[in-house]
């Protein structure tokens, strides 16, 4: 029943994050694209542009991430939807954590694209003669003692930050609903 | 073995006591009509019984087990809300059904909703209420479950919708099975109960079987509801 719960609860986000997640790699690709084209002057033009769309994307993608995951359980346990989910055949267990599964698999899908969209920020600022300077100095960062574990370190942290976030929402949104709470108190939460 | 057993139930919302030592046995085969004024529990006691309300004092068991995935897995349960998401299709709600439930008929579901001719596809969202709350009967009632549960499953709805509820829950009732129906509208429904459950209070005032009501009592099922709750 834990792979059903999280089948709806991934159907049920994946048109939204279809779309953000599409809009986003479309930016991506479209700045790193320009520099791969154009000569040094034809690629500024559109540059600021499509980095600061990139900017944008990541933002958007983090907040939408956020409110949604919050909404999504708010309204799936405690709307009227909760009617139907509270009384599914299956364990709280199996239910919280088939949601929290879905959450924190789309979740990592928007780690992974605002990971691509920085270094589409990053790479999008560089001239296009600049290249072959950028991969090595990318190569000789690389190859530095201590950096590969650090990145390695800092991407983990910051998963595990998304998934304790996710986990602190259902844990907020749940008490907001204790019995001896105001309903929904959302401030409280 | 009853089909439920419920024994001194209790239940507060805050300082206010809804639920005062009810004590009530249904048996399977029967349509049962869960009858009192607004705030007389009933609604409570149809989502405790569906597993939706838990902080509960007393006993329930449906099919001799306690309220859990068992119970869960036997009560169709028809809110007096609609619980599907707008975004979800026919579609999509009927496969959800078919996942989580080993007793739904899926045939028959698409059936039944190709009987209301809704386009597989089409948002529920968009659907007029009347059309929601035929939808979701559709899918209530194509499970084989050993009890129906109803909340005022034709509430704010026209005639012609009513009249729809009331033939599909007649023809999809089987003697294997109980429902448990909760109406304002006695007057329209009180043909197809076999007993009527009276609550006041917070418990059961009165569980009989309507035939013998109405000899003893010489008047209707919605002429005794409203002398007892006049």
């Amino acid at each position: 029943m834990f792979g059903k719960v999280m089948k709806q609860e991934l159907r049920a986000n994946s048109l939204l994050y279809g779309v953000a997640s599409a809009i986003a790699l479309l930016f991506a690709f479209a700045t790193v694209i320009n520099r791969t084209r154009g000569t040094d002057v034809s690629y500024l033009v559109k540059a600021p542009l499509l980095i600061s769309g990139c900017t944008i994307a990541i933002v958007v993608l983090v907040i939408l991430f956020l409110i949604h995951t919050a909404l999504r359980y708010q309204k799936s346990m405690y709307g009227n939807e909760g009617y139907l989910t509270f009384s599914l055949p299956i364990s709280s267990v199996e239910l919280v954590t088939g949601k929290y599964a879905a959450a924190a698999l789309w979740g990592i899908i928007v780690c992974v694209l605002c990971a691509l969209l920085c270094f589409s920020i990053i790479y999008g600022a560089v001239a296009p003669s600049g290249t072959e300077l950028f991969w090595a100095e990318v190569e000789k960062v690389w190859a530095m003692d201590g950096i590969r574990s650090s990145m390695i370190l800092i991407a983990v942290s910051l998963t595990l930050g998304m998934l304790e976030t996710v986990a602190l929402l259902y844990l907020a949104i749940t008490l907001a609903h204790l019995p001896f709470i105001r309903k929904g108190n959302g401030i409280f939460a | 073995m009853s089909l439920v057993e419920i024994k001194n139930l209790e239940h507060r919302y805050g300082n206010h006591t809804v639920l005062a030592g009810l004590n009530l046995t249904l048996e399977e085969g029967e349509i049962i009509g869960l009858l009192g004024p607004n705030g007389v529990g009933k609604t409570t006691l149809m989502k405790i019984l569906c597993g939706l309300i838990q902080n509960y004092d007393g006993s329930v068991l449906v099919d001799g087990q306690p309220i859990g995935v068992h119970s869960k897995s036997v009560i169709s349960y028809l809110p007096e809300r609609t619980y599907f998401r707008k975004s979800e299709n026919v579609k999509s709600a009927i496969g959800m059904f078919r996942d989580f439930y080993k007793d739904f008929d899926e045939k028959k579901a698409v059936e039944m909703a190709m009987d209301l001719k809704l386009d597989s596809k089409q948002k529920i969202g968009t659907m007029s209420k009347g059309m929601q709350e035929k939808l979701q009967l559709v899918f209530v009632m194509s499970r084989k479950a050993k009890l129906f549960v109803l909340d005022e499953p034709m509430g704010g709805v026209d005639p012609t919708t009513r009249d729809y509820i009331l033939t599909t829950i007649l023809n999809q009732y089987t003697e294997n099975s109980s429902i448990l129906l909760s109406t304002h509208l006695v007057h329209d429904v009180e043909q197809i109960f076999d007993r009527a459950v009276f609550l006041k209070q917070g418990r059961v005032l009165l569980n009989e079987q309507v035939d013998v009501l109405r000899a003893e009592t010489g008047m209707s099922i919605d002429q005794y509801f409203r002398e007892v709750y006049r």
